[in-house]
C-alpha cells in the first residue's frame, strides 16, 4: 500500500493555488502537476460512482481533459479541488448511463473458467466479495471509504470534498467500516450482492 | 479517528490493499491522455502557424505575377518584339455529360417529357509570357443543365 499522507499533504494550499493560477494562464506543466495531485483523488471519487476501475479510469481522463478546457471559468483557485471532483461525478454519471445502454445490450456477464486453479478463484471470490461490500455502501460513504483508503486523504480533505463536516466524515466513515467488516466477516453469510 | 496508523486494524489493511490492486492499473492515464493532447494541440498550431505565413507569401508571388503581366505586355507593344516572344494564352476546356432523368415541362397546356443532361466543364486558361517566364493557370469549373426534348409515344 502506498505511504500514507494523511499529516503533510504532499502540495501545500499556497502551492495548490499558485499552480491553478499557472494552469489558468494556460501554463500546461502547472496543470500536468495538477494531474499528479489530485488522480488519486478522482479516480476514487469515479470509482465510488461506477465500481468499475476501468470505467473510472475512462471518466476521470475525460474529466481532467475538460477541467483544462474549462478551467479558465473557476472565479476561486483554491475551491480547485471541490470544483474538479464535480466535474468527475458528472463525467462518471455519464459513463454510467453509457453503460447501462451498453449492459441491456450486451446482456449476461462471463462466468469464471472452469480451468482457473482454485487459489485464483478463492482470490477472485474474495475481491467480489469485498466489491458487493462497497456496494452496499451508500455513495458517500463509499466515496468517503475510496477516498480514505485509495488517496489516503485526512478527513478534514474528504470533508471539502463530500461537503459534510470532518467530524461527519468520521462518523460515516466509522459506520462504514462496521458494515464493511460485518458483511466481509467470514463468520457470518456469504455477502448480499449491491447495486452500484 | 482514523488519522493515526497506529490505529489501523484489519479491515483497513484490506480495504487498503482491495482498493490499490482495483485503482492503481489507471494511475497515469489521465496525464498521458493531457500530454496527448497538448501534443496534438501543438501540431495544430504548428500547421496554423504554417497555413498564416504562406498565404501572405503566396498572395505577394500573386501580386507579383500580376503586375508583371501588364508590364510586359506593354514592353512587348513598344519594342516590337517578335511574336514568337508574345504572351500566348491557351484555353482548353473539358466537359462530361450526365444522364439526370427525365422531367415532365409543361407548354401551351401540355406535358412534354424532356431529358435532363447535366454537362459539368472545366475551363482551365493558361497563360504565359516567355519573356519573363511567367506563367499564370486560371481553372474554373463550370455546370449547366441541358434540356432535351423527347419524342412522347
Amino acid at each position: 500500500m502506498r505511504r500514507p499522507r494523511l499529516a503533510e499533504p504532499l502540495v501545500s494550499q499556497e502551492t495548490l493555488e499558485s499552480l491553478v493560477q499557472r494552469a489558468q494562464r494556460g501554463d500546461a506543466a502547472a496543470f500536468a502537476a495538477l494531474i499528479g495531485r489530485y488522480e488519486r483523488t478522482a479516480l476514487a471519487i469515479a470509482y465510488a460512482r461506477l465500481g468499475d476501475a476501468e470505467a473510472a479510469g475512462d471518466a476521470v481522463q475525460e474529466a481532467l481533459l475538460k477541467a483544462w478546457q474549462s478551467l479558465r471559468t473557476l472565479d476561486e483557485p483554491a475551491r480547485f479541488a471541490g470544483w474538479l471532483a464535480q466535474i468527475v461525478r458528472n463525467m462518471a454519471t455519464d459513463h454510467q448511463r453509457r453503460r447501462q445502454r451498453q449492459r441491456a445490450d450486451a446482456g449476461s456477464v462471463e462466468p469464471a473458467s472452469l480451468d482457473t486453479p482454485p487459489a485464483e478463484l478463492a482470490r477472485q471470490e474474495r475481491r467480489a466479495a469485498i466489491d458487493a461490500a462497497l456496494a452496499a455502501l451508500d455513495e458517500v460513504a463509499r466515496q468517503i471509504v475510496t477516498l480514505r483508503y485509495f488517496d489516503n486523504l485526512p478527513s478534514r480533505e474528504i470533508a471539502a470534498l463530500v461537503g459534510l463536516s470532518p467530524a461527519a466524515v468520521d462518523m460515516r466513515l466509522s459506520r462504514a467500516r462496521a458494515e464493511l467488516r460485518t458483511i466481509l466477516d467470514p463468520s457470518t453469510d456469504a455477502p448480499a450482492s449491491g447495486g452500484w | 479517528m482514523h488519522d493515526e496508523l497506529d490505529e489501523l486494524e484489519p479491515i483497513d489493511h484490506l480495504l487498503g490493499a482491495h482498493l490499490q490492486e482495483k485503482l492503481s492499473g489507471q494511475l497515469g492515464r489521465a496525464a498521458a491522455a493531457f500530454e496527448a493532447q497538448q501534443q496534438r494541440a501543438a501540431r495544430a498550431r504548428t500547421r496554423r502557424a504554417w497555413i498564416f505565413a504562406s498565404v501572405p507569401a503566396a498572395i505577394a508571388a500573386a501580386l507579383l505575377i500580376a503586375l508583371a503581366m501588364p508590364h510586359s505586355t506593354a514592353r512587348t507593344g513598344e519594342t516590337g518584339v517578335a511574336n514568337a516572344a508574345k504572351p500566348t494564352i491557351d484555353e482548353t476546356t473539358w466537359y462530361r455529360d450526365l444522364d439526370a432523368g427525365t422531367i415532365l415541362v409543361q407548354r401551351d397546356g401540355k406535358l412534354y417529357p424532356v431529358r435532363q443532361i447535366r454537362r459539368q466543364m472545366v475551363q482551365e486558361t493558361d497563360w504565359f509570357d516567355p519573356q519573363e517566364k511567367a506563367r499564370i493557370r486560371v481553372t474554373v469549373p463550370r455546370e449547366h443543365m441541358v434540356y432535351v426534348g423527347m419524342q412522347p409515344y
